[in-house]
């Protein structure tokens, strides 16, 4: 499990992390969700033991991650532009994080090159970002940990390997307790494979639920009533958003379809409807509230 | 922590991704290999085995070449190792590795000394198959090699350690390169010049004390390398004991130093101009001062006047450029050059403080005059005394009463100065004629050595040299032969009128002439080098000693002169009785033909001259005549006039020849009669 206990971060005079605590449980794949410059890069890097925390601690298996080798053998770290040796192959960077993490797997790894067809001895340099990016997974995967911090890393992945890749983390999560953690501005992505989503915003965590949690607790509402009807909707419900066209009234609410449709009843509405969020909507919804208005940035 | 077995891995790993510098090394050592080979081949084409043997034995020796190698392979070792620290792709790919951050230092450190030392061990070794195979292989070579290692490695160390300082503390590889430019040279260079360019600006007295500035090249690589193997001769160990033990206190200081750096350097600081944003303004503010001043100083120095507002506007200048630049370099950004105003301000207003307390001579540098009971010796140094080339022992001082009357003068001397300083400056030629810089050396009993440079006016030379002349103390401290080793001296020369020749003489002869001389020299009195003017001198070669504190090394040679005067009459004796010269202690018997009299015409830079054939004239004044190639001693322009210039033409075996000769002013003012000027 990683414990994340008030963790702030400033480079400079710019606050990057605002006392951010957060669990993420193992075994588990956590989305980290948020606005650009929200701070999910430097979460993350503060959680592989990259950056060290200006204040508070993060904790791996009950151990502070900074400068500890014991827990970092137990994670990986894909960056957004992962670095490989200039003129190394995919074998060479494979030997390479082999000296450091002991229980690389080198026939997985051989395995998966040959599945996702990257040739094991052409120089990285001449493959494509995309393939890049693959064989970084690849070699995150081989590299048996418990825990795998993805920055951006399904970005620049066509739609195949991208589900290849998440067919993989299904199957290693069921087989070996893997845990990954992946900061993506790609909500669709995550709505597929996350279990858990942490959604961080200016720095701070605006909520951190599991997916169908947040879905469940949070619905589109879309209902006309009679004329001339007075309904007190915000006493009522826990309304993030409202929107009104003609009579047709449009709400995101923060509460369980059994409730909404309760409530509903007995308001006796014309029409109503309740409808899912997606997770791109919920994280509009959410952002909205707290002034992160996307249609300020659109119109 | 790590295991052994995959910390040796690690680096084994770490080795076979630096395939670029290992090549680079290699080729270099290999270049240094070729070099060697031919030298050796050179050495062996001399005649003599001994000189053979003692040229390769040389060649073991530490030298500059491999030094400066040395250091480029330091500089270029550390910037790929710690190249890293500045990408924020490669810091995230190292520093998310399960390896504590001291074992990445670890690796990088003892890789790269590996790195160096393999190559040279190999380089080394090769060097004494080649001299064993030429069958010159000595223990002296051998000692040399060892030496050699030790010195390379130790310029390697302090340079791979300030330049992987320098990568710690700045987050841009350009910038950390400039940062070791600053390191290499803050110390020996800005600090060094600092105190003696402001004195030498503000301080009329202000002269060369001869301090030894040795201790500024302590604090930095490149001047520490220089140290390291400037040699006056051989190269020697014994020499260098100080500059090791320097060295290694450095690298120990420069491990810890860089130990706390690299543990404490946050990651995000890759791409960032420097590291650690606390130290920015100490850096600033240490470069904006030296900086604001030095241009305020060059400012003075172009203008070419004595205007010192110039310095003023130099400061403000160089102030807000230096700050400037320092502020862009720190946001990478042109517009950064208005940043921090205040301590800009600050900066140029601590500058000022500075060249105001050197401007008005806060610490009252040119008024100093020691106090007779804190006052050891006195030494003075006449612009006609030999300093720079002084091979006799240390010089010992005036002491005594001769001490105090000297002193008595120097306070007339030092109330005047700054006035003979404006007339020498800015009087016409004829208000200057005869003033003169002479320096003073006061040795306090504290140990602590002054030295002033005083304007004299002829009046307040002619009291002082009255004072001093007379005494051997004097003499000794000027005039070399009276306390050097006469083994060094390697040919003696005389000349007299009109002639010149080598006095080819035993070391036993060569010993009684310089008794004999000196003898005679020391009852030489003021009255008569004012009053008498020498016919002839000695010229005396010689090396000086390898022991000896000297601006020369060993091999170097030079030569000094000693006049010869008529009442000389011991050594003239000496001469012709033992060492069978026809000296001529006068003109009497020369031969003139003609003479060329010559002046600069008044109130004009042009040349005028007339020539005087009449022998009957020449016969008459040439017992007045003096020749002219001697050395010049105060109180001696009271003995010639040289307001005109006097050349004879001599009747020669091989023809004529033309001479300088000087002559009293009764004499000179009949020769003006004899012709025209034009």
């Amino acid at each position: 499990m990683i414990e994340i206990k008030q963790v702030s971060k400033s480079f400079e005079k710019i606050e990057a992390v605002k006392d951010i605590s957060l669990k993420i449980r193992s075994q588990y794949i956590f989305g980290m969700l948020g606005t650009n410059g929200a701070g999910k890069s430097t979460l993350l890097r503060m959680m592989a033991g990259i950056l060290k925390p200006g204040q508070g601690e993060i904790l791996i298996d009950g151990q502070n991650v900074w400068d500890n080798p014991d827990v970092k053998k137990r994670c990986f770290y894909i960056s957004d532009e992962q670095f490989f040796f200039p003129n190394a192959t995919a074998r060479d960077m494979a030997t390479f994080y082999g000296r450091y993490y002991l229980k690389f797997d080198y026939s997985r790894f051989d395995e998966l090159l040959n599945k996702f067809g990257l040739d094991a001895a052409r120089k990285i340099q001449t493959y494509s970002k995309g393939m890049k990016k693959q064989l970084s997974i690849l070699i995150g995967l081989c590299a048996n940990v418990s825990y795998l911090f993805c920055d951006e890393t399904f970005d620049g992945l066509d739609p195949v390997m991208r589900q290849g890749i998440k067919s993989i983390f299904a199957k290693e999560i069921d087989e070996r307790e893997l845990t990954p953690i992946i900061a993506s501005h790609n909500l669709r992505e995550l709505e597929d494979i996350c279990d858990h989503i942490g959604l961080l915003h200016k720095g701070g965590v605006l909520l951190s639920k599991e997916l169908a949690d947040l879905k469940c607790n949070m619905h589109k509402v879309q209902c006309v009533f009679p004329e001339d009807t007075q309904v007190p909707l915000y006493k009522m419900f826990h309304i993030l958003q409202l929107k009104q066209k003609g009579r047709l009234l449009s709400m995101t609410v923060r509460e369980s379809e059994e409730e909404i449709s309760s409530k509903m009843e007995s308001l006796n509405p014309v029409y109503y409807e309740i409808l899912p969020l997606s997770l791109e909507e919920i994280f509009i919804s959410e952002t909205e509230v707290v002034g992160y208005d996307i249609k300020t940035l659109i119109y | 922590m790590t295991s052994k077995r995959s910390f040796i891995n690690l680096r084994r790993e770490n080795i076979k991704h630096r395939i670029g510098m290992i090549f680079i090394t290699l080729f270099f050592f290999f270049l240094s290999m070729l070099a060697f080979l031919m030298a050796v081949q050179n050495q062996c084409s001399q005649i003599k085995p001994e000189m053979i043997m003692k040229g390769i034995t040389g060649l073991s020796r530490p030298e500059f070449g491999m030094g400066v190698l040395s250091m480029g392979a330091a500089v270029l070792l550390a910037v790929s190792s710690f190249r890293y620290l500045h990408s924020r792709t490669e810091i995230d790919f190292y520093h998310s590795l399960p390896i504590r951050r001291r074992e990445i230092l670890y690796i990088f450190l003892t890789n790269d000394i590996a790195l160096f030392v393999g190559p040279l061990a190999i380089v080394t070794v090769f060097r004494c198959a080649v001299t064993a195979a030429v069958g010159y292989l000595s223990r002296d070579f051998l000692e040399g090699s060892f030496w050699s290692i030790l010195c390379y490695t130790a310029i390697f160390s302090v340079t791979y350690l300030t330049m992987s300082l320098a990568m710690l503390m700045t987050g841009n590889t350009f910038i950390g390169l400039l940062g070791f430019c600053v390191f290499a040279g803050y110390s020996p260079v800005v600090l060094c010049m600092l105190y003696p360019s402001l004195a030498s600006t503000f301080f009329i007295t202000y002269c060369d004390t001869g301090t030894n500035f040795e201790i500024y090249s302590y604090f930095s690589p490149a001047s520490l390398a220089n140290l390291l193997l400037t040699t006056k001769d051989a190269w020697k160990w014994e020499e260098h004991i100080v500059h090791f033990a320097v060295i290694g206190a450095w690298v120990v200081f420069l491990l810890i130093i860089n130990y706390i750096l690299f543990e404490r350097r946050a990651s995000e600081m890759a791409g960032k101009a420097m590291a650690f944003p606390r130290w920015n303004p100490v850096i600033r503010f240490l470069l904006v001062v030296p900086g604001a001043i030095y241009v305020g100083l060059g400012l003075y120095a172009v203008s070419f006047t004595s205007f010192k507002p110039w310095i003023i506007a130099g400061v403000i200048i160089g102030g807000f450029f230096v700050h400037g630049v320092i502020e862009c370099i720190y946001r990478f950004d042109v517009r950064g050059l208005w940043s921090n105003k205040r301590q800009m301000l600050a900066s140029i207003a601590f500058a000022f403080l500075i060249v105001a307390f050197f401007w008005m001579d806060l610490s009252g540098f040119d008024k100093y005059l020691p106090k007779e009971e804190e006052l050891d010796s006195v030494v003075v140094e006449s612009p006609y005394s030999m300093d720079g080339s002084f091979w006799g022992k240390q010089r010992k001082g005036l002491t005594g009463d001769t001490m105090k009357e000297t002193l008595r003068v120097l306070g007339k001397v030092t109330e005047e100065n700054s006035k003979n300083k404006d007339i020498l400056d800015s009087g016409t030629t004829e208000e200057s004629r005869g003033f003169s810089n002479y320096q003073f050396s006061y040795r306090l009993k504290n140990g602590r050595v002054e030295k002033r440079e005083y304007i004299l006016s002829p009046e307040l030379q002619d009291e002082i040299m009255e004072q001093v002349f007379d005494t051997m103390e004097y003499k000794k401290d000027t005039y070399s032969l009276y306390t050097a080793d006469w083994s060094l001296v390697t040919n003696v020369e005389i000349s007299y009128p009109v002639c010149t020749e080598t006095l080819d003489m035993t070391k036993e002869q060569r010993s009684e002439l310089f008794r004999i001389y000196l003898e005679e020299f020391s009852a030489l009195d003021y009255k008569t080098v004012k009053e008498t003017l020498p016919f002839g001198q000695l010229m005396i070669s010689h090396r000086f000693s390898p022991s000896g504190n000297y601006y020369y090394d060993s091999s170097a040679e030079t030569s000094e002169s000693y006049n010869i005067y008529p009442s000389f009459k011991k050594t003239i004796k000496y001469l012709r009785e033992e060492l069978k010269v026809d000296v001529k202690t006068s003109m009497k018997d020369i031969p003139i033909t003609s003479m060329t009299v010559s002046r600069y015409a008044e109130g004009s830079d042009d040349w005028e001259s007339f020539d005087i054939y009449d022998e009957e004239f020449i016969d008459s004044i040439k017992e007045r005549l003096s020749y002219g190639d001697h050395l010049w001693l105060y109180g001696m322009e009271q003995a010639a006039d040289t307001s005109v210039d006097l050349t004879v033409t001599v009747k020669t075996e091989s023809g004529e020849g033309s001479y300088g000769v000087y002559t009293d002013s009764e004499t000179v003012e009949k020769i003006k009669q004899q012709g025209t000027f034009h």
